[in-house]
């Protein structure tokens, strides 16, 4: 780090400290998630399966696969993949295969289970990039993929 | 810095901004505030759509927003542990104390490494900071790539939203612009089409690049890396092609843990345009093979915030742009007549606060309904924020003289009883024996554009004296 830099992150730190409102205790940040039973007794996979037809990503339940982990599937929640590839922002066409044993409820659930520091890059891809920048219409395919498809294995 | 599609008188002649004279020019094209409203209130009824379908929304909003108090009342704690870790992942961590340490350590960057080529994906910082004139004026191409961004970016403008950069445009108008930059055909407007033109002409630009710069949503101190969230990819695309990545971020922009995401991204995205979670919510924990990462750490500002005990909490926002889409005063004066990088109720708490003389009008643009602290996914006390800057405004003398005037008839009156009767008096005959243009005209603002009311035959003091008399 460079001498005028050193004397700007003190100067910084030196004026955080001094402003510092009076302290606030640390809270837990999970907060209780609907299980698989309080979906009314939907299947994590059939939960996944509609929020992910809802967000445009194809959802299929066969073969057996290990590449990522599928995330926020509670009913109503997000559906997302967690890709260490980054190979996934050139692609046209993504597809993911998952096992169905690693359908998570929630992202609480997922941050839980995963080790986000394990690789240098990590998405949750939620479905193909997309824009809606012109008059809020909605555009498939923006940069990246213009497809999502996402497959669920099953032992 | 920038101009305005639609030229708004945003900086009156005083060198201030003029909230009020920007927003009756933006209002005088009838069709496009009426459109540019539903377009705001669509998403707003998105996002409440989303929100009712997460079971223990509330108590989301709650451990979020005590996350960031707890994060903001310990932020050289977590500052210091994020630079540690960061650098441990092998990140150079660098630090401004404002907008012009901040882009000279951006081009220092580049120069020591003979870029020349930027790919930018969205970061209301460097709007902030004018980085994009700044490198521009020193020879590097900035490509900001954000569908929004890039036209508003070719228009000359700056963003009206910090969510959706080109809100207040429509499809014909970046279609002529895409004509006079792209080379599109003439007349064409249908988004797919459109933005396809884009998808091409910034793949070249990514190809091309030397260096990436992008925005960071939340910044984990725990394990020195930070998370980035776009719908286009676009951030994504830039890290994994450049050979340099730069990410510059607000101090405030710190959380403790990895697990505080959780909360976080289920939170932002519904919030800001009612999807359940951004297409891609990406995770940088070090740079590739061979790739240099940086993260410029930026202050401008946000440590006087946080010293102000009425403002501070105006720090925990996580730019979602909720507010904006619900603020009736935001839909319908559109984002340039703020005269600041971040617009709405949120950008009218937090500008101000560099500099109250010049941004006196903001806290005003509000009608301190509250339906921004009621969508804010991190309970910022918006609505009472506005109302006590406007009290820091009056205090310290940054009203106009008609207004300081008002005020101060305004108090004489209401401190003596007998003169408050006697004007009453008048104003319910002068009400009623005035013809209407007259009234309306001796009511100020409030009358341009309303009716008189119909006066009372008497005071409700003569009628409480009436009916509850002896009482009193
Ligand atoms: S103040 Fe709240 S609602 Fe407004 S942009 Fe920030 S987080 Fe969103």
């Amino acid at each position: 780090m460079s001498a005028p830099e050193r004397s700007a992150r003190d100067a910084i730190l030196a004026a955080v400290r001094e402003a510092r409102p009076p302290a606030v205790a640390r809270v837990e940040a999970p907060i209780a998630s609907p299980t698989p039973a309080g979906n009314g007794g939907i299947s994590r996979t059939d939960a996944f399966n509609a929020a992910g037809i809802a967000a445009g990503a194809d959802v299929t339940v066969c073969a057996r696969g290990d590449v990522a982990r599928i995330v926020d599937a509670a009913l109503g929640g997000a559906r997302s993949v967690l890709s260490f590839s980054d190979v996934t922002p050139f692609a046209a066409r993504v597809v993911v295969v998952v096992n169905e044993e690693d359908l998570v409820d929630d992202l609480h659930a997922a941050y839980a289970r995963i080790d986000v520091r394990a690789h240098p890059f990590g998405a949750f891809v939620a479905g193909p990039s997309k824009t809606a920048d012109i008059e809020q219409s909605l555009v498939i395919g923006a940069h990246g993929p213009k497809a999502l498809s996402i497959v669920v294995g099953r032992a | 810095m920038t101009q305005r599609s639609f030229e708004l008188p945003v900086v009156g002649a005083s060198g201030r901004v003029d909230h009020p004279a920007a927003a009756a020019a933006f209002n005088a094209d009838v069709a496009r505030t009426e459109w540019h409203d539903a377009s705001l209130w669509f998403v707003r009824e998105k996002r409440d759509r989303a929100a009712s379908t997460v079971p223990g929304w509330e108590e989301l909003r709650a451990r979020a927003s005590a996350i960031k108090e707890h994060a903001l009342t310990h932020l050289d704690e977590y500052l210091v542990q994020f630079e540690a870790n960061a650098t441990r992942n092998g990140m150079q961590v660098h630090w401004a104390r404002d907008a012009d340490e901040h882009n000279r350590i951006v081009h220092g960057i580049l120069s020591a490494q003979g870029a020349s080529r930027l790919v930018k994906s969205k970061s209301m910082l460097t709007e902030e900071c004018g980085l994009n004139p700044y490198l521009e004026a020193r020879g590097i191409e900035v490509v900001d790539t954000d569908l929004g961004e890039r036209i508003v970016q070719l228009r000359g403008e700056g963003p009206s939203h910090i969510v959706m950069p080109a809100i207040h445009l429509r499809k014909e108008e970046v279609g002529d612009t895409f004509h006079d930059h792209l080379g599109t055909p003439a007349g064409l407007a249908e988004p797919n089409a459109l933005a396809a033109a884009a998808r091409e002409h910034l793949r070249q630009r990514f190809l091309a690049a030397d260096c990436t710069l992008t925005g960071i949503n939340f910044a984990i101190a725990e394990t020195g890396g930070f998370v980035v969230c776009t719908n286009e990819g676009n951030a994504d695309l830039g890290m994994a092609l450049a050979p340099i990545h730069i990410a510059s971020v607000g101090i405030e922009k710190i959380i403790p843990r990895v697990e505080d995401l959780g909360v976080f991204l289920r939170l932002l995205a519904r919030s800001a345009t009612g999807q359940a979670v951004t297409a891609y919510s990406t995770h940088v924990h070090g740079p590739r093979e061979g790739q240099a990462l940086h993260v410029v750490l930026v202050d401008n500002g946000r440590t006087r915030q946080l010293a102000r005990e009425e403002f501070w909490r105006s720090l925990k926002c996580i730019r979602c742009g909720a507010c904006m889409n619900t603020c009736p005063i935001y839909r319908r004066s559109g984002g340039h007549s703020y005269g600041s990088t971040v617009p709405g109720p949120i950008g009218s708490v937090l500008t101000p606060g560099l500099d109250l003389d010049r941004y006196a009008t903001l806290p005003f643009a509000s009608t301190l309904c509250g339906s921004c602290t009621a969508v804010c996914p991190v309970m910022i006390d918006l609505d009472t924020q506005l109302f006590r800057w406007r009290q820091r405004v009056v205090e310290n003398g940054h009203v106009s003289l008609a207004k300081r005037a008002s005020i101060d008839g305004a108090t004489r009156v209401l401190d003596r009883p007998r003169l408050f009767r006697l004007l009453g008096a008048v104003a319910r005959i002068g009400l009623r024996i005035l013809p209407a243009p007259l009234a309306r005209r001796a009511a100020g603002v409030w009358g341009r554009t309303r009716e008189a009311p119909v006066p009372p035959p008497q005071s409700f003091r003569a009628w409480y004296r009436r009916h509850r008399g002896g009482a009193a």
